[in-house]
């Protein structure tokens, strides 16, 4: 699922980031690094300036023009040349960084010396120059001297070093320049100062340097964590996604374009992720719903519903689909979620079509049942009537033995006929629908205690008021007839008791007829209610093993149960069951 | 009988047959006696000018060719026919065969019963109904 998880930022790798970062402030640092430095290193220059210039002008206002013009060569230990020398260097004193203070004059073609403090001087710093001693680097900035304060514009270089120089006019009593006072700053100092600026500044530097280094480290290991975290969560969505046994495909709501798809939703399509990934959903999924996708378009909830997935070869699969519309980063998803359920859908045709099959035998059988049943008893008669004629017509031929004969066959011909009519009572059963009507079983049971004839010695009676159910009226008397009919045929009491009754239990009428007959035992509780079974041989109780199937059918087919209690000799009690959903309302006992 | 009326049977199969001529016999019923095998022969015999008119028709319902169900249908929609008395006289107990020939104006239902003693009862139950009935001309 890379196109899902896809971090933004996941081709910048992390160390790289990280150096990126680093490189950036390191880089900014020496940009304002070389700015600062240039900057301090300017001021410095010009703040040097200004003060040597303050300086020089100082000392061109202490000095007196006209002593100055009248100091000749050779007038070094006048008293006059020696106190200017003693202010010179007191005015030198006062700042540190001047290495060198000097008068000087013209003499018509050079620039020559004054007074220098340091000339005859023992504590000099060099040996000085004696009045006239002529000057050989003149530069501009000295020749501007004479008229205004002038510094020079950098440092210059001669036989007594390198320095930086400012001069000031020193005027005569008639306001006339007569000379200059010189004041040189030590280059050196200037330098060790400069140096020193630049240590620092490049202490700074290795510390902010160091500093982004940790920051850059710092920040990758965090982002390298939060990297790895995400890439784990990642891995671990991407492998459930991958490989979850359903059909993953994630659509983009507005286009209907699949933005992914699971490895199951891949090989169901049966395609590579390159062809399906970008696709309009519809000619993978519910191809059938082109503009009326029930969630986009009608706003609708799709859960669990039968869809198609095209196949790449244009197979059709049928799927269980579930789709559920996700918010994702301000987009709106459609998370499709499906199962293959071919098998299923086969599986369902099989069972419709083994329903259909058995469906179609079953009404064979009912159809079997009815027309043999039916189209044997032509048959079954004639052989009757011929054996009949054939006793009327030869009475005097036919012996006692003859007739006995006779008389058994014509017995078979009525039993195969009640079997035969047995049969098509059965079949009848389910197969001819009645409407239902509100039966009173109160008048139900007295209608068929009446139509059968019970011997003086059987009493037959209702224990308490029979409920009122909805049947067919064929049915129910069916099933009373059935019931105390058996009663009746095979009381073997010389006081016959035959009792019916009824009670609710649960979703359920309980009913029940109960004798105090031969009784049956439990071994055949089952085999009675089998259609053709029967308990006495036929000659002795004539008996078709019809009648309890018969029963049994009706009250299953109401979704009842019928059941038997016997005790030998004592008696039998058939209980059987009617849903109280068929009760008539208003009319129970 | 109504004297020396005709009686028409409507049957295929020969026991049965045999079994209403024998009844006639023992109920010592003089009528003259046809007989054809199915709805189609019957209508023919009915529709020729030259055969007698039958004061009552007994009618098998199953039978091959033309079934009992639609002769009735023929001979209801027939101006000189429909007023005949039609029996039906069938092994069929179903109830949906009942009600199309009560529908179709049949005058009785019978059963055939297996027993030929019962077959006998039948038929002079049969008998003496028409012995009192009177008959369209």
């Amino acid at each position: 699922m890379a196109g899902l998880f896809e971090p933004i930022w996941k081709d910048l790798s992390v160390n790289k980031l990280g150096l990126v970062i680093v490189l950036i402030i390191l880089g900014l640092s020496v940009i304002a690094f070389i700015g600062v430095l240039d900057q301090t290193q300017k001021t410095l220059m010009e703040s040097s300036q200004r003060e040597s210039l303050s300086v020089a002008k100082t000392a061109a206002g202490l000095i007196d023009g006209d002593t100055l013009a009248g100091l000749k060569p050779g007038n070094e230990n006048t008293e006059t040349y020696l106190m200017m020398q003693e202010n010179l260097r007191q005015i030198r004193q006062t700042n540190r960084d001047i290495i060198y203070i000097y008068t000087m004059r013209t003499d018509g073609q050079n620039i020559v010396f004054v007074v220098d403090p340091d000339y005859n001087y023992a504590s000099a710093v060099s040996p000085g120059a004696s009045i006239g001693q002529p000057y050989d680097d003149v530069t501009t900035a000295m020749i501007q001297g004479f008229s205004f304060p002038t510094a020079e514009p950098g440092f210059t270089t001669d036989e007594w070093g390198t320095v930086l120089s400012s001069y000031a006019p020193v005027f005569n009593s008639r306001g006339l320049p007569v000379g200059i006072v010189g004041v040189d700053i030590n280059a050196e100092i200037l330098a060790a100062r400069l140096l020193n600026l630049r240590l620092q500044y490049l202490l700074v530097l290795l510390l902010m340097f160091t500093l982004s280094v940790a920051v850059g480290l710092y920040i990758t290991s965090i982002r390298s964590k939060a990297y790895n975290a995400i890439k784990e969560k990642e891995e671990y969505l991407k492998s459930v996604m991958q490989s979850i046994q359903t059909g993953v495909l994630v659509i983009d709501a507005k286009s209907h374009m699949i933005v992914d798809a699971n490895e199951l939703s891949l090989s169901l399509i049966g395609a590579p992720r390159e062809m399906v990934v970008g696709k309009i959903c519809h000619s993978c999924i519910c191809p059938a719903e082109i503009g009326k996708c029930p969630i986009t378009d009608h706003n609708m909830v799709v859960e669990n519903a039968e869809k198609i997935l095209l196949t790449v070869n244009g197979g059709k699969i049928p799927i269980l689909k579930s789709v559920i519309s996700i918010n994702s980063g301000g987009k709106q998803l459609l998370l499709e979620t499906f199962i293959d359920i071919s098998e299923r859908k086969r599986m369902e045709e099989r069972t419709n079509q083994l329903v259909r099959d058995l469906e179609q035998a079953n009404n064979e059988l009912k159809d079997f049942a009815y027309i043999v049943s039916h189209d044997l008893k032509a048959p079954l008669r004639a052989i009757g009537s011929l054996s009949q004629w054939i006793y009327a017509d030869n009475k005097d031929k036919i012996d006692e033995e003859g007739k006995a004969n006779l008389d058994l066959l014509i017995n078979r011909v009525h039993r195969m006929q009640g079997l035969i009519e047995g049969i098509l009572e059965y079949s009848r059963v389910g197969r001819i629908r009645e409407d239902k009507e509100c039966m009173d079983l109160n008048i139900i049971v007295h209608d068929v205690i009446e139509s059968l004839p019970a011997p003086a010695n059987i009493r037959v009676s209702v224990d308490n008021p029979l409920p009122s159910l909805l049947f067919e009226k064929t049915r129910i008397h069916q099933v009373f007839a059935n019931l105390i009919g058996n009663a009746i045929k095979y009381m073997d009491k010389p006081e016959g008791e035959i009792h019916i009754g009824s009670c609710s239990a649960g979703d359920f009428w309980k009913l029940y007829v109960r004798d105090n007959g031969p009784g049956i035992e439990e071994r055949y509780y089952e085999k009675i209610f089998q259609i053709f079974q029967t308990l006495y041989p036929r000659d002795q109780i004539e008996s078709t093993g019809i009648g309890l199937s018969i029963v049994k059918k009706i009250i299953e087919m109401y979704g009842g149960n019928i059941w038997v209690e016997s005790k030998l000799t004592e008696g039998s009690i058939f209980y059987f069951t009617i849903p109280n959903t068929y009760t008539v309302k208003g009319k129970e006992p | 009988m109504k004297q020396g009326k005709p009686i028409l049977l409507v049957e295929d199969d020969v026991v049965d047959i045999m079994s209403v001529k024998r009844a006639l016999r023992d109920l010592n019923i003089q009528n003259p006696f046809f007989h054809k095998n199915n709805g189609e022969d019957a209508l023919e015999f009915l529709r020729n000018a030259d055969s007698p008119r039958p004061a009552i028709i007994l009618l098998d319902l199953n039978m091959p060719r033309m079934n009992g169900i639609e002769f009735l249908k023929h001979i209801k929609q027939d101006e000189k026919l429909r007023r005949i008395p039609v029996i039906i006289l069938t092994t069929s107990a179903a109830e949906p065969e009942k009600v199309q020939s009560f529908d179709l104006g049949v005058s009785g239902y019978m059963i055939k019963p297996v027993d030929y003693m019962d077959f006998l009862n039948v038929m002079r139950t049969i008998s003496s109904y028409w012995m009192t009935s009177e008959l369209p001309g």
